[in-house]
C-alpha cells in the first residue's frame, strides 16, 4: 500500500511537470489539481464540483449535490469543534426581574482577541438545581435541563432553530429568559456549535460551558398613604366651610399616595367612597360626589390630582376622570368617587416612587342643610399586575 | 478514514440529543396575574377581591386558585385568615385599569377555605392560610387578560404591615395545578392605613325680605269684610323667607297698637281680638281687625311645608288672627326643615260696626321678622 501511494504521487508529479495531461478514466477526469499545502481549492469545472485535494492524505469520497453550493471536504478533514461558551453576565435587571432574566453571552472564547466566528450558534440550557459535581468546570447536562426558545420562553425539548447565534442572542446588549419564577435559584450554561465559515470547516459541538447561578428577584409591592397640610386628625382631610358662595372650596390637605413594584405590568391604584358624597349623619343630606364642572354645578363634592410623578421605571399617570386640576374661571372639573371601585393611577410598567397628590374639592347649594358632621370615607387600595 | 468516523460519531450524537423526548416541564407562569383586596389595612375584613388573570397553558383549565399565605413574604410573622364558605363571583364593575379586562368565561362559583377544609389549599404552595378555589371556568384563551371579583371572599388580612406572597393558580378539574403566578399585595397599617375621612361643613344661612313696607286695606264699611290686597290692590304683601337650617325658621308679627286708628277720629279704633290660640271669627257691621297669613308660591327645594299657630290658622275669609297684647310678638308660622324659600302672605282683615268713625287715616304698623332655628 505503501508503494502504490509513492507511485500515484509520483505519476502526479510527471502528470504535470512531463505530461502535462489530466488524469482522466472514462467515467471521471480531473479537472485541475496542484501541490503544495493542499492542492487547489474549490478549483471547480461545473457548477457542481470542487475538490479539496492535498497530498500524502487519503481523500474522502467527493460529495456530489445538485446544488451550486456544495462542495466535497475531502482531503484534510478540518474537524473544528467549537470553544466551550459561557455566559459573559446574568442579572436580574438590579432587582426589578421577578419572572426573568437576563444575560449576556461570553464572545470571546477566553481572550478579548479571539471572538467566536458570527455564525457559531449556542444552546442555552437551564436548570431549577444543579446537580453537577462542579459545576464551575462541567461540560454535562443538567439533571432536568429546560432549554431556551428564540422567543425567550424555556421548555424540557430543543430543536435545531434554538441554536441561535450570538447576535441573535442580543451579541453584547444580551437577551432575557422568561417565564420564570420569582424568587428562585436559576442555573445557566450552554454550549456551542461552531460555525461553518469556510468550506473545510465542519459543525462539530462543544460541550457545556461552567454554570452560573443567578435568581430571579423577588416580586414587589409597596403602598403608601399620608395627608399632607395643615394638621387634622390622623387619616383626615378637612374641607372649609362651605357657605353660600359660589366658588367650591378645597381641602385644606392633600392626599399623597405612593406605590412601588416590580410588577412587569405595573400597578394601579384605587379609590372608593363609603356615602358617595359628603354626608351628614344629623341631618342625612348629602351633597353627592359628580364628575362635574363644579364652577357651573349647583352642589357637588370629587377630586382633583394636583401632580403625578415617579422616581423611575414607567411612567405613573393619573387615570380620568381625575386628571384634571384647578379651577379657572367657569372652569373646576372634578372626579367622582363613589361605592364604585375606581381606577385613580397607573402604571403600565415597573415603577418606583409612583407618587400622586389628590385634593378634594366640594361646593354646596344655598339649601345644603346646614351642618358640621358632613363626612365621606375614602378608601385607596393598590395592586400590582404581575 | 478514522477522522471522518469521528466526524460521523460527532453528528450521530447531536441528532439523538436532538431526539430525546421531552422532559416534563414543572408548573409555568400564567401570563399575568393580580390580586386587588377591597380592603389593605391589617385586621380589615376584605369585603371584596378583584383579580386579573391570563392563562399561559389553557387545555384542561377550568378553575383557578387564589392562594393566601399563612406568613410574610419574608417567611416571618402570621399571614391570612381564610374562612370557610362560598363567596359569590362576578364579572362586572371592572375598574379601567388594567385595561383591556374581559370577563372570565363560564359559570362561576366560588369556595373559600382553609387547612382545616380537605383540599382545599392542595392548589397553593406551601405555607398558605387557605384559599379560594374558582369553579366553572369555560373555554379561556391565553391572550386575554380575564377579571373577576369575588364577594364575601371570608378573607381577613394579616395584623402586621408587610408585604404577602399570595399568589393565583390555574387548575384542573382534579385540581392539579397547570400554571401559577405569586401576585404579592401590600397590607397597610391597621384600621386606618388605607382609608381617609374627609370632613365639611355647610355654614348656616338665613334670608328674609318683605316685598312691601306699606299695605291697604279697601274701604270698609257695616256691610262688608275687607281684606288687603297689597298697595296696587293688585298683589299681595308678602315676605319670603329661605334658610338651610335643618329645623327651619319661625316668623313672628307684633302689632304697635293692636288696633287701626284714625288720628282724625281717635275715638272709633277698629280693635283686634282675643288672642287665644284660636282665629277669631269676624263678621260685617261687628268692629274687628286682624292678621291673615297663608302660602303663596310654594318652596321649590324644601322639606315640609310652612305650618301656622293656631291663632293665624285662618282657612276662610271670616276668621282673622288676633294680635298678642301688649305690643308683643307671636309667632304665626314655622317651617320645620330647610326651605328654598317660602313665600308666605301677609294679609289684612277688618270689619267696622256702623258707629265707626267714617276716615281713611285708619292705620297700624305691623313688625315682621323671622329667625332660623339653627
Amino acid at each position: 500500500m505503501k508503494w502504490v501511494s509513492v507511485s500515484s504521487n509520483l505519476a502526479a508529479v510527471f502528470g504535470v511537470l512531463l505530461f502535462a495531461s489530466l488524469p482522466q478514466t472514462s467515467t471521471y477526469k480531473l479537472q485541475s489539481y496542484g501541490f503544495g499545502s493542499g492542492g487547489t481549492a474549490n478549483n471547480t469545472g461545473t457548477t457542481t464540483y470542487s475538490l479539496n485535494g492535498i497530498s500524502g492524505e487519503i481523500s474522502g469520497q467527493p460529495t456530489k449535490t445538485g446544488t451550486a453550493s456544495s462542495n466535497s471536504g475531502s482531503g484534510y478533514i478540518v474537524d473544528l469543534q467549537a470553544s466551550v461558551p459561557q455566559l459573559a453576565s446574568a442579572d436580574n435587571g438590579s432587582g426589578q426581574y421577578y419572572n426573568k432574566l437576563h444575560f449576556v453571552i461570553d464572545n470571546t472564547q477566553g481572550n478579548s482577541s479571539n471572538t467566536y466566528p458570527s455564525d457559531t450558534t449556542f444552546l442555552i440550557s437551564v436548570s431549577l438545581s444543579n446537580t453537577l459535581a462542579n459545576p464551575a468546570v462541567t461540560t454535562s447536562e443538567f439533571a432536568s435541563p429546560l432549554y431556551l426558545h428564540p422567543d425567550g420562553t424555556l421548555s424540557a425539548s430543543y430543536t435545531t432553530t434554538d441554536y441561535q447565534t450570538y447576535s441573535a442572542f442580543g451579541g453584547n446588549s444580551g437577551s432575557i429568559i422568561v417565564g420564570l419564577t420569582q424568587n428562585t435559584n436559576y442555573y445557566i450554561h450552554l454550549k456551542a456549535t461552531s460555525g461553518r465559515s469556510g468550506p473545510q470547516r465542519a459543525y462539530a459541538e462543544s460541550g457545556y460551558g461552567p454554570t452560573t447561578l443567578q435568581a430571579t428577584a423577588p416580586a414587589t409591592i409597596s403602598f403608601g398613604l399620608s395627608i399632607v397640610g395643615p394638621a387634622a386628625p390622623p387619616n383626615t382631610v378637612v374641607i372649609p366651610a362651605l357657605d353660600t358662595s359660589t366658588l367650591p372650596k378645597t381641602s385644606s390637605q392633600t392626599i399623597n399616595t405612593t406605590l412601588t413594584t416590580n410588577g412587569a405590568s405595573g400597578g394601579d391604584v384605587y379609590i372608593k367612597g363609603l356615602n358617595g358624597g359628603l354626608k351628614s349623619s344629623s341631618t342625612g343630606y348629602k351633597i353627592a360626589a359628580l364628575s362635574t364642572n363644579l364652577d357651573t354645578a349647583t352642589e357637588g363634592f370629587g377630586a382633583q390630582n394636583n401632580s403625578v410623578t415617579q422616581t423611575s421605571g414607567s411612567t405613573y399617570n393619573v387615570v380620568a376622570p381625575y386628571n384634571v386640576n384647578g379651577c379657572v374661571a367657569g372652569t373646576c372639573p372634578v372626579g367622582i368617587i363613589d361605592a364604585t371601585n375606581r381606577s385613580l393611577y397607573t402604571a403600565t410598567g415597573p415603577v418606583t416612587g409612583g407618587a400622586g397628590v389628590l385634593a378634594l374639592l366640594a361646593k354646596a347649594a344655598t339649601t345644603d342643610i346646614a351642618a358640621s358632621d358632613y363626612q365621606e370615607v375614602l378608601t385607596f387600595t393598590a395592586a400590582a399586575n404581575f | 478514514m478514522l477522522k471522518n468516523k469521528r466526524r460521523l460519531l460527532a453528528a450521530a450524537s447531536l441528532v439523538f440529543s436532538l431526539l430525546l423526548p421531552s422532559l416534563a416541564a414543572d408548573a409555568a407562569q400564567l401570563g399575568q396575574g393580580s390580586i386587588s383586596l377591597s380592603r389593605l389595612a391589617a385586621s380589615a375584613t376584605p369585603a371584596s377581591i378583584y383579580v386579573t388573570i391570563k392563562f399561559n397553558t389553557t387545555a384542561g383549565v377550568v378553575k383557578a386558585a387564589l392562594c393566601f399565605p399563612n406568613t410574610k413574604a419574608d417567611g416571618t410573622g402570621a399571614g391570612f385568615t381564610v374562612g370557610t364558605g362560598t363567596p359569590t363571583v362576578v364579572t362586572t364593575g371592572a375598574p379601567n385599569t388594567p385595561s383591556g379586562t374581559v370577563a372570565l368565561p363560564g359559570t362561576l362559583t366560588a369556595a373559600s377555605g382553609n387547612a382545616a377544609a380537605a383540599g382545599t389549599i392542595a392548589a397553593c404552595p406551601t405555607g398558605a392560610a387557605g384559599s379560594i378555589i374558582i369553579s366553572g371556568i369555560t373555554a379561556p384563551n391565553n391572550t386575554s387578560l380575564y377579571e373577576f371579583t369575588v364577594n364575601t371572599p371570608n378573607v381577613t388580612n394579616p395584623t402586621a404591615v408587610s408585604q404577602y406572597n399570595t399568589s393565583l393558580a390555574s387548575l384542573t378539574t382534579t385540581p392539579t395545578v397547570v400554571d401559577t403566578d405569586t401576585t404579592p399585595i401590600y397590607i397597610t397599617t391597621p384600621s386606618t392605613g388605607d382609608q381617609v375621612t374627609v370632613t365639611g361643613t355647610v355654614a348656616p344661612n338665613f334670608t328674609f325680605s318683605l316685598s312691601s313696607a306699606t299695605d291697604v286695606i279697601p274701604a270698609v264699611d257695616p256691610n262688608s269684610i275687607q281684606t288687603s290686597n297689597g298697595p296696587a290692590g293688585n298683589n299681595p304683601v308678602f315676605m319670603t323667607v329661605a334658610t338651610n337650617s335643618p329645623l327651619g325658621y319661625t316668623a313672628y308679627v307684633k302689632s304697635q297698637n293692636n288696633q287701626l286708628t284714625s288720628a282724625l277720629h281717635p275715638g272709633t279704633p277698629i280693635t283686634t281680638g282675643t288672642f287665644d290660640g284660636t282665629p277669631d271669627t269676624i263678621t260685617a257691621g261687628t268692629t274687628r281687625y286682624g292678621f291673615v297669613p297663608s302660602t303663596g308660591t310654594a318652596c321649590s327645594t324644601c322639606i315640609g311645608v310652612p305650618a301656622y299657630d293656631s291663632e293665624f290658622a285662618v282657612v276662610d275669609g271670616t276668621h282673622i288672627g288676633s294680635f298678642a297684647a301688649s305690643g308683643a310678638f307671636a309667632s304665626f308660622v314655622s317651617h320645620a326643615n330647610y326651605t328654598s324659600g317660602d313665600q308666605i302672605y301677609l294679609k289684612e282683615r277688618d270689619a267696622v260696626s256702623a258707629a265707626v268713625a267714617q276716615s281713611n287715616d285708619y292705620t297700624d304698623v305691623l313688625t315682621i321678622v323671622a329667625a332660623g332655628n339653627f
